[in-house]
Order: structure tokens, then sequence, then C-alpha cells
């Protein structure tokens, strides 16, 4: 993957965080931008929102119920969200 | 899988179609009302290996998906509307009809729940995250930044409008 691209509301999100869930987020990044697949990362597909979106979408995860979520367009990777909802696994 | 008006018998080699009996058109209907619960449990087993638990899913599966549980609504509203016929040509009381429309009902609920949970549109969906939706907008209508900047620099502060154009 050579791009990668956050959404605003992410930004928004991800500056709301309490600073250590942000340095975990920052730490998350930095094993994330080399490769998002790593084991060490948990990806996994999220099945009902890639099922609604029509398009494969990804949670991460950062710390504890903390996950970053994404998807790829072409060799993009976009970043959608940051946050701790259920729905992200 | 509609309840079927008329009975098939092969006579001299031929395919023939009678009507049925009055006792025959309540089993029939019974019949097929028993089947249609059946076909429910099976496809959430089915479902839940291709689709819901499966990784690998592919729009093939999304389809077929969406198709099997179109045609396990439309069977359900045939049964019904069965019912409604049996019980309007007294071949039914109406404690059975309450009955068998109550059951029918129920799993139509389920069945239409299950079809907007994953096939509905993501902005109907009360229990997906706004933020989530909003990324997605967001997304779609060009307002991304480099992560990398992302990850370092404040955002603007106020409102979205400042987030127009970012990136």
């Amino acid at each position: 993957m050579k791009n990668f691209k956050a959404s605003a509301e992410f930004w928004k999100n991800f500056y709301s965080l309490p600073p250590s869930q942000k340095e975990s987020a920052r730490e998350t990044w930095r094993t994330f931008r080399e490769n998002p697949f790593h084991p060490s990362l948990g990806t996994h597909r999220i099945h009902r929102l890639s099922a609604l979106h029509g398009t494969s979408v990804y949670s991460v995860v950062v710390e504890g119920d903390l996950r970053v979520v994404f998807k790829i367009i072409n060799d993009c990777v976009f970043t959608i969200d940051i946050g701790t909802h259920a729905l992200y696994g | 899988m509609l309840a079927e008006r008329f009975k098939q018998t092969r006579r001299d080699g031929r395919l023939r179609y009678e009507w049925p009996s009055e006792h025959e058109k309540v089993t029939h209907f019974e019949e097929i009302f028993t089947e249609w619960q059946k076909g429910l449990r099976g496809f959430e087993e089915t479902a839940r290996r291709k689709l819901y638990e499966n990784d690998e899913f592919d729009d093939l599966d999304r389809r077929f998906h969406r198709a099997a549980l179109g045609g396990m609504i439309y069977d359900g509203e045939g049964l019904a509307i069965e019912a409604i016929r049996l019980l309007h040509n007294e071949l039914i009381d109406q404690e059975s009809f309450e009955a068998h429309v109550k059951v029918i009902d129920e799993l139509l609920a389920v069945l239409t729940a299950r079809l907007h949970e994953w096939h509905g549109a993501l902005e109907d969906q009360v229990d997906v995250p706004q933020s989530f939706k909003k990324g997605i907008k967001d997304i779609a209508e060009g307002k991304v930044l480099d992560m990398e900047k992302a990850m370092q620099d404040d955002p603007p502060s106020g409102d979205d409008e400042e987030f127009q154009g970012v990136g």
C-alpha cells in the first residue's frame, strides 16, 4: 500500500481521544503503515458493515475495545473512523 | 413454494391437474407451512456459514442471501394469503387461522429485519455509529487528508465547514 488517507471524521475523533489512547493509536499506526494486515493488529473484516457498504470494511485493534475502521480503494487505504462501538468488533 | 392450487397426478402417461378436495387443500397448506419453517432453519445455518461468519464472502454470496430472503418473504406472504382463503371458504376455523398467521407474521418480521440489517441503506441503520456514516460520507465527498498529517496535526476547531476541501 502506498497511500494512506483519513476521513475528516476520523481526524476529529482521533483528536478527541485522551492522550494515552492517542499514543496507543500512534503506536498502532507505525505498524499499520507498514502492513495493515500485520498479525499483531488483529485486523478483521466487519461482515455486516462490508455487506451494507458493498465494500470490505476492516477493523484494527488499538487497545482494549478501541478500534480503527478502514477500507481499501485501489491502492489507497482510507481510515474511516476510530471508536469503541460494539459493531467494530 | 407457494401453496399450490392444483394437485398434479400422472395418468395414462400424461400429467393431469385436478382440483384438490377440501380436505387436501388444508393438508397441503399444513405441509407447505411446515416445510417453510424447516426451510427457514436451514437458511439460517447456510447464511451463517456463507455470509455472517465468512471472512471471504463476495458479491455472489451477498446476492444469494438477499435473493433467498426475498424468496422466503414471498413464500411466507403466500402462506398468509392462502390461510385467509381457507378461512373465507370455512375450511379452517378462526382459532386455527389466527395461530398460523401469528407464526407466519412473527417469522416474516424476522426475515424483513434481516433483509434490512444486511441489505438496507447504510444511513437507515440505527445501530451503525453516526461517526462511521459520516466517515464514509467524508471519503465519498473527498474530505480526506494524509493519514500522517491526521496523526500529528491538530484538526481545525469549529464546525464541519472547516473540513471542506481538507487534504
